[in-house]
């Protein structure tokens, strides 16, 4: 590093610390000791807990035949894109908005400055991977009890090797919008690869070892976990030599990256964290989305507006829905998984809450036009509709698109023999009023706009239990409301379910009039909302 | 005979505890007529505009727009509203804004025109497909207030309509707006911008802390002594 760049940073450092008060360096060590001791303690009492549980062993068929591999090679390959999808916008390399102005701004060179913070982004990387590789280590060893240091080896030395190699491509990723544009653009494709590893059985599993750096951390681990995978010495040369191309790359292009591309995600980092102090998930989320848009060529999808006048909102919100698929596609998964899952186990009343919990969040992510009206409710007086029919009227596309989801998720059900005949009926004809209740969920908890500095401030004002406990009922409105509209008839359904035929259809009509009834109840609701202030 | 006023506020008022924003105001704006709020920051021109609009709700008094409660829903349809920063949709594009507000309103067939028309008028045919996100801020004022144009309305208010305009584009403003009373539009509008307003308000309400100090015809009001005192020439 030049005199130049080190002496500043040292001033910079230097001046930190001082700034740092006794007190404030203290709470940082009691920080992280309480944080490391916790860790430690609960890894033991976790470890002993599962030891010594009655179901111990009962997986180790499973894990050792191809479950270990194909389950750990798909987690990590999704946290490997997820990795690289936090890069298109963050990453591992970014500087605050004053440091961008004054550090980067100076005449000083920059691979020098980004190197300081990329050799800090492996670190963290490296730390990821040791910690998702303690939790293996402690489920793996109560489970299957075999030799401890080869295991704790593999199950440190993979996911770390993995990590900094995830934070070293991320920065590549960082440093270069083609590449940026590249992961976005094959991220369907490498989700529907992970389902189809997941899905391929034993003989996926040995493909999935050699699969790529996901699978030869795995490699290792297998062996130690008692599974067979002779190749492993092989797979982590590989993920060894890989890491360090990746790791030289990286270092070798730390310059690569302009002022402008740093400043932007200085901007974006600024106001990530002002959402997540406001406790505002959605807004960190149209945050990112915000900063990706640039990467993709934005989508000049027209459709015609309709004739008549109602049609307006659901038009509007069309477009919206055609602008962002991939709200449809998260809509899709969430309520699909969560609609199969209940269909292979359906008597089980968890995974029905749990599904229905999906489906809401499915919901949630079509009504994005209506969440946006109730942020700037102002923006509503330029229509003639009272708010409530507002609000109504920014549900009709989201019902409609959800019915359809609905629609196609029953028949694909029904193909993989999970739903009989019979039942295949009931489930097309409860699609719309379904989706309705959802939806309508979802749009009693958006129209109440953002959560505010007042309501924050309210939270702050009611002490330490209340106050945590007012943010999670606003969070958990939504799918509390979905859970008491839905949850009834899908537990009179399954009361019923294998029933003789007339106790059956007596279950069917009372789950649908009580269906009707809350839908009823929503829709009235709503309509009678007012603007938010 | 004068036409009866499209727009009534009659000792209307606005406190936000101590704070009196509007403190009984009376006021008639007739179609055809402009009428200018000029005054000081935070001398209530805001608040009125946005106690007219229906965004606040006044502490006492009443605002009539038609001969109709502001609350029902025909006087919500009569009035057409600029706020002083745009409030638009970040994922619809120019012409899109002016499309769903035409339709919500049931301009109808005319629809398709009436958008190139405008758009052409403020010039924004060349940005017509772009999202807001790609817009400067003048531009995308212009979308707001296009907007507000391209459905029917009986009352205009405008809040700072000019701010982040450039003069071409001023000028195509003062020619709508003109033209919009010639076709019996009332008109009701805040700003600094005497000059703009000089050529296009017929009266004007000098606001200071809330109070009506001094209303009349434009002229004598901008050039009257309170206006001098208060340092507005």
């Amino acid at each position: 590093m030049s005199q130049a760049s080190a002496a500043t940073l040292a001033f910079l450092r230097r001046r930190r610390r001082a700034r740092r008060s006794p007190q404030q360096r203290s709470d940082r060590f009691t920080g992280l000791y309480t944080v490391g001791l916790y860790t430690a303690i609960g890894a033991w009492i976790s470890f002993q807990t599962l030891r010594q549980s009655p179901a111990r062993g009962g997986s180790s068929v499973w894990l050792t035949g191809g479950g270990l591999a194909r389950a750990a090679t798909v987690a990590l390959l999704l946290g490997l894109l997820a990795t690289l999808r936090y890069a298109t916008w963050q990453g591992p390399v970014v500087f605050s908005a004053p440091e961008v102005h004054f550090l980067l701004g100076a005449p000083l060179p920059r691979a020098e400055l980004v190197r300081v913070r990329l050799a800090r982004g492996l670190l963290l990387g490296a730390a990821v991977g040791v910690g998702l590789g303690l939790g293996a280590f402690v489920l793996l060893e109560a489970e299957l009890g075999v030799a401890a240091w080869p295991l704790l080896a593999a199950a440190l030395l993979g996911p770390a090797a993995l990590g900094v190699l995830a934070a070293a491509l991320g920065w590549l990723v960082e440093s270069s919008p083609a590449t940026a544009r590249v992961v976005l653009r094959v991220s369907p494709l490498v989700l529907a690869v992970a389902a189809a590893a997941w899905l391929g059985g034993a003989v996926a599993a040995e493909v999935d070892l050699w699969s790529g750096p996901w699978g030869w951390a795995v490699g290792p681990l297998v062996a130690a976990a008692g599974g067979r995978d002779p190749g492993w010495p092989v797979q982590a040369a590989l993920l060894v030599a890989v890491t360090v191309a990746a790791v030289l790359a990286g270092w070798l292009a730390a310059g690569r990256i302009t002022l402008e591309e740093l400043e932007r995600r200085a901007g974006t980092h600024t106001g990530l964290g002002a959402n997540l102090f406001m406790a505002d998930p959605r807004g960190a989320a149209l945050l990112r989305r915000e900063a990706v848009r640039g990467l993709l060529v934005a989508r000049r999808l027209r459709l015609h507006h309709p004739r008549q006048r109602w049609l307006a909102v659901p038009w509007r919100d069309a477009l919206s829905l055609l602008r962002a698929p991939g709200r449809v596609g998260w809509a899709l998964v969430l309520c699909g998984s969560g609609a199969l899952a209940v269909a292979v186990a359906p008597g089980r009343k968890v995974l029905a809450a749990g599904a229905v919990v999906a489906a809401y969040l499915g919901a949630a992510q079509l009504v994005e036009p209506l969440r946006g009206e109730a942020d700037q409710p102002d923006a509503s007086r330029q229509f003639p509709w009272r708010w409530g029919d507002l609000m109504l009227l920014h549900t009709v596309t989201p019902i409609l698109a959800l019915t359809m989801i609905g629609l196609a998720v029953a028949v694909t059900a029904a193909l993989l023999g999970l739903l009989p005949r019979p039942a295949l009926g009931v489930a097309l004809a409860a699609c719309l009023p379904v989706a309705a209740a959802l939806v309508w969920s979802a749009a009693i908890a958006g129209q109440r706009g953002r959560l505010g500095l007042d309501q924050l401030m309210t939270a702050s004002a009611m002490g330490e239990f209340a106050g945590p406990m007012y943010l999670v009922r606003w969070f958990a409105t939504g799918p509390l409301v979905a859970l008491v509209v839905l949850l009834v008839p899908v537990l009179v359904l399954q009361g019923a379910a294998g029933r003789p035929s007339p106790r059956l259809h007596a279950a069917i009509s009372n789950a649908a009039s009580l269906l009707i009834t809350a839908l009823a109840v929503q829709g009235a609701w709503l309509r009678s909302r007012h603007q938010p202030d | 005979m004068a036409k009866p006023p499209v727009l009534e506020l009659r000792g209307v008022r606005k406190t936000y505890g101590e704070l009196v924003a509007v403190d009984l105001l009376d006021l008639e704006v007739r179609p055809g007529d402009c009428v200018a709020l000029i005054g000081h920051n935070g001398s209530g021109k805001t608040t009125t505009l946005r106690l007219v609009a229906g965004l606040l709700e006044p502490t006492g008094g009443a605002v009539m727009v038609a001969g109709d409660n502001l609350r029902l829903d025909r006087s919500r349809a009569a009035l057409s509203f600029v706020p002083d920063s745009p409030l638009l949709y970040p994922d619809l594009t120019v012409r899109e804004h002016l499309e769903l507000v035409g339709l919500a309103h049931g301009v109808g067939d005319g629809l398709d025109g009436r958008v190139a028309d405008l758009l052409e008028l403020l010039d924004l045919a060349t940005r017509a497909d772009f999202l807001p996100g790609q817009l400067s801020r003048g531009m995308r004022q212009k979308t707001q207030l296009a907007c507000a144009l391209v459905r029917p309305f009986q009352v205009l208010l405008l809040d700072e309509p000019v701010v982040g305009l450039d003069p071409p584009s001023q000028q195509a403003l003062h020619r709508v707006l003109v033209a919009a009373k010639q076709d019996g539009a009332a008109i009701l509008l805040s700003t600094h911008q005497l000059a703009f307003a000089a050529g296009l308000a017929d009266r004007a309400v000098l606001l200071h802390e809330g109070r009506m100090v001094e209303q009349g015809a434009y002229g004598s009001v901008v050039d009257g002594v309170e206006a001098g005192r208060l340092g507005l020439r």
